[in-house]
């Protein structure tokens, strides 16, 4: 990698995690106003997100008298610049000049998403207050709940397309997430497959509530119970990156989901010359807010808080469940001794 | 492993101070202790010591903002009750129509916090609204949303009007509406059910024992209700019948849902009385001196203890109330407020539960806690506590540092 | 059982017991009745006992109100009875009253379970002693209120120094 190489990817890596702020920070505020909307209030303006980062940062940093400097620090800029780095790698139309693309990204993005996860834990360990100790146990318990549904839709994911890919891109692109979007499995796959996409799709909605922290699967944080769990003796600078992060980590997410199941650009199917790009990006923004709208706004504000048993059953056994009945569909799809249940869709392009 | 984790006195799920500390295993609860002491006003002290007894109403007033005309009644039906002072039948209409407003409110009230406390802020906020439409009507009849200053001894001080009660009749009819929907929002909902039901049980043995009072006793079954049991003001023209969550759900738990339904079915029944109430209003004064200081002289002149008993929306009030002639303040005055009864069945309710029933848990008696005066600064193992007059030095010093 | 049954109870095992009453309500009118017996401190427990075992359902304990009355403390153990029918619950008081040099009772709470908190509060404010009670904190009161100083005492023992919120106030004001 010569000097100049290394310099844009360091520029495109400070530009995109400007980029990943501003819009976790927007789709935070309009998540806010619906939900405040929903529930007959007025809400905060849109822009709140931004002015409560910077109060933050302007607000003092408390350091607990018992906790780990060194790790109470930390965590909050791990947690921060994983949840960043994420959107290196998620695939997102008009900035592919900048992002990065490699053999295994696939893979990658679950551990960063893990990373900024375990970085949370260890900020609550580390703030050494009973209610953080009891989140940060309730985080990690989350986390090993909703990794295993996780993990079986993105391997059903991989392993349909793989199937699919010819040889020359089997051995270089595959398990990049810009290879998966480029063949989006909804339209590649017969009628079975479709119905076991749109069910891994569901199992990954119902992951991204617990993947954020939200109603009904937000337990490390639960309010009421707990004060905030985790980020109980957060406060300042500190408490500000682990809200930015949130921004980005539910961005990002949203994006994952856009990247996997619905890469379709708008530019394909309507002619717009030299604004095709313009028109793909804010398509892609357009696709990002109906996924956190479905996925965050609405269940935020249609249910009550689980406990963390409960949090536990309904992902290791109902999602699971789920995701893995999706991923048994998705294998007989286009097997050629269920030749009956081929049925090509309209749409399907294999 | 076992650990502690306090909660209280200043916690998000407490909306007043009170502390609970809890010896946990994991995540169950093995030990539970009650720290009340965070706060205590003297407000008997005062009664005893400072006020006259016209006084002591307004002050039994501040005793608890939402219950703020159930102990003012109860300290009310004491003293009329040594001092032979009789209220007019308007009156005594007018009062049952205003605890019944106050039980709507306080109930809607509570509803919302339950729902804040397992995280459905959306129901929260729907039953606030709603219940916007009893706060309007109360401030419309008495001037004030709380603290409304309506009973003095032997009567009210303001009546309900032709043009109220119009606006109450409308107001009950957008109650009976909202309250099936309010019903199938708490008793349907699929996430409430999996986090009230079968959740801090309190069996029928340990809520006599206990001698819990009001819903929370309800909920276990037991029919006590002090509307029903022991007549006041107009009530037994209405024969109130004390609810159990058996009338709607066939069976009695116990637990934290039962207390949802009993307190639901309670916000109907108010329904039905403040209409029956108003139908059957009888016409005439509602006050029978009004002469302040006439009252005070009689009052100063009998002697006698007597009982005061009131279903708040909480459970039973009672106060004691003891006068000497002669004597210018209450000679005894003790006030038992329901959640000093009930707070003893928090243990056996969250004994083996998960932390996160200690919010809906806690809140499903409906704790009503008062204020705080004092606050008590950590450092290692020392405690300091300040007082009144500290915190209150304290803060005139940041006002002249704010002014600089 | 109705209150007068209740005060012929009392009276034949040897208590001094007498009704007071009120009317309620307008069209229906009923009666609302107090019973008040006198017991002597050594004998609360038995009083206690025999309400327990003479009543229906459990007999539910209400609270513990306490007077200064010169020489002596009244202590009055308020207990309703009764209950679960129209009409027919009435208060059942028992007042024992104790000598100001021997303020020591009998902890009702073995029997009574509810009567722990009323204890702990009658204990710090008037200063009884309670025999037999498990727990012996401060209810209401800080851990570091001075000892001797009852505040619903009408002697030597009120708190004095009370009420300087209102003279901070006025050295505030310079």
């Amino acid at each position: 990698m010569n000097g100049e190489l290394l310099f844009l990817t360091v520029l495109g890596g400070i530009f995109i995690s400007l980029f990943g702020i501003f819009f976790g920070l927007l789709f935070k505020g309009i998540d806010r106003k619906i939900v405040a909307r929903m529930q007959m209030r007025v809400g905060p303006p849109i822009r709140q997100p931004f002015l409560d980062v910077v109060k933050l940062m302007n607000k003092e940093t408390v350091l607990p008298e018992n906790a780990v400097p060194w790790m109470y620090h930390l965590a909050p800029i791990v947690c921060l610049v994983s949840s960043a780095i994420l959107l290196l790698y998620i695939p997102i139309p008009g900035l592919e000049a900048i992002q990065l693309s490699m053999h295994g990204d696939v893979i990658l993005v679950l551990y960063l998403f893990i990373l900024s996860a375990l970085a949370m834990v260890a900020g609550g360990f580390a703030s050494a207050s009973p209610f953080a100790t009891v989140g940060a146990q309730r985080e990690m318990v989350t986390m090993m709940s909703y990794e295993f549904p996780l993990a079986v839709v993105i391997i059903g994911i991989v392993w349909k397309l793989w199937n699919l890919s010819t040889p020359t891109t089997k051995n270089t692109a595959f398990f990049t997430l810009s290879f998966l979007s480029s063949k989006p499995i909804l339209s590649h796959t017969y009628l079975l497959g479709f119905i076991g996409a749109l069910i891994l799709l569901f199992a990954l909605i119902v992951v991204i509530p617990g993947e954020v922290a939200k109603i009904p699967f937000d337990v490390a944080e639960a309010e009421t119970e707990i004060a905030h769990g985790l980020l109980v003796e957060y406060s300042g600078r500190n408490l500000a990156l682990f809200y930015l992060a949130d921004g980005v980590r539910m961005f990002a997410m949203a994006s994952l989901v856009v990247a996997l199941f619905f890469p379709y650009n708008i530019s394909k199917y309507i002619a717009l010359g030299n604004f095709a790009v313009v028109a793909d990006f804010l398509f892609f923004l357009f696709k990002v807010f109906l996924v956190m709208l479905f996925s965050i706004t609405l269940v935020r504000a249609g249910m009550a808080r689980l406990r963390i048993t409960q949090v536990v059953s309904v992902y290791w056994i109902t999602i699971t469940l789920i995701a893995l009945i999706g991923l048994v569909l998705l294998i007989w799809d286009g097997d050629p001794k269920l030749d009956i249940l081929n049925i090509p869709l309209p749409w399907t392009e294999v | 492993m076992k650990y502690e984790v306090p909660i209280g006195p200043i916690h998000p799920a407490l909306k007043e101070p009170i502390m609970l500390r809890f010896t946990l295993e994991g995540e169950r609860i093995v030990d539970v202790d009650v720290i009340a002491s965070q706060n205590h006003r003297g407000i008997e002290w005062i009664g005893m010591n400072r006020n006259n007894p016209v006084q002591s109403i307004y002050l039994a007033e501040r005793i608890c903002g939402i219950c703020n005309f159930c102990h003012p009644s109860c300290l009310v039906m004491a003293v009329e009750e040594i001092a032979g002072i009789e209220s007019p039948e308007r009156a005594e209409y007018i009062r049952v129509i205003q605890g019944e407003l106050e039980r709507i409110h306080s109930h809607l009230l509570w509803a919302g916090v339950a729902a804040h406390e397992l995280g459905f802020d959306s129901l929260l906020h729907y039953v606030w609204v709603v219940r916007e439409k009893v706060m309007d009507i109360l401030e419309l009849v008495n001037g004030n949303r709380v603290t409304k200053a309506i009973i003095m001894y032997g009567g009210v001080r303001r009546d309900i009007k032709e043009e109220h009660i119009s606006k109450i009749k409308e107001m009950l009819e957008y109650y009976k509406q909202a309250f099936s929907k309010l019903a199938k929002l708490f008793l349907e909902d699929k996430t409430i059910k999996m986090r009230t039901r079968e959740i801090g049980i309190l069996p029928y043995e340990e809520a006599i024992k206990l001698a819990t009072v009001g819903p929370t006793t309800r909920a276990s079954g037991v029919k006590k209700d002090v509307r029903q049991d022991m007549p006041y003001f107009a009530y037994p023209d209405f024969e109130v019948k004390a609810i159990t969550p058996d009338m709607l759900t066939g069976e009695t738990i116990g637990d934290t849902y039962d207390r949802i339904v009993v307190r639901l079915l309670e916000v109907k029944q108010s329904i039905e009385i403040i209409e029956q109430a108003l139908e059957n209003m009888p016409k005439g004064d509602i006050l029978a001196e009004p002469k302040i200081i006439k009252v005070i002289n009689q009052i100063k002149k009998s002697e006698g203890e007597a009982v005061g008993r009131y279903e708040a929306p909480r459970g039973e009030d009672i106060h004691y109330v003891k006068l000497r002639e002669g004597f210018e303040y209450l000679y005894a005055w003790k006030v038992r407020a329901p959640t000093y009864i009930n707070i003893l069945s928090w243990r056996p309710m969250l004994l083996d539960m998960q932390i996160a029933d200690i919010p809906i848990v806690a809140a499903s008696i409906d704790p009503c806690i008062s204020c705080t005066n004092r606050v008590i600064v950590v450092k290692g193992t020392e405690e300091k506590i300040l007082t009144a007059e500290e915190l209150h030095k304290l803060s005139v010093q940041k006002t002249r540092r704010l002014r600089r | 059982m109705n209150a007068e049954e209740a005060m012929q109870m009392f009276k034949e095992a040897g208590y001094e017991a007498w009704i007071s009453e009120r009317e309620a309500g307008v069209k229906n009118k009923a009666k609302k009745k107090s019973l008040w017996v006198k017991v002597d401190k050594e004998k609360i427990r038995e009083a206690v006992e025999i309400m327990i075992e003479n009543a229906e359902e459990y007999p539910h304990f209400s609270i513990i109100s306490a007077s200064d009355e010169g020489d002596n403390v009244e202590l009055n153990y308020h207990f309703t009875f009764g209950y679960g029918k129209l009409l027919e619950e009435f208060v059942i008081s028992l007042k024992v009253s104790l000598p100001k040099n021997a303020l020591r009772i009998k902890s009702i709470t073995p029997i009574i379970p509810a009567a722990i908190l009323s204890e702990r509060e009658i204990r710090e404010m008037v200063g009884v002693e309670f025999d037999e009670l498990p727990d012996k904190r401060h209810m209401f009161l800080t851990k570091d209120f001075p000892d001797g100083v009852y505040p619903w005492r009408r002697d030597e023992t009120a708190p004095k120094e009370t009420n300087k919120l209102y003279e901070t106030w006025k050295e505030g004001g310079k």
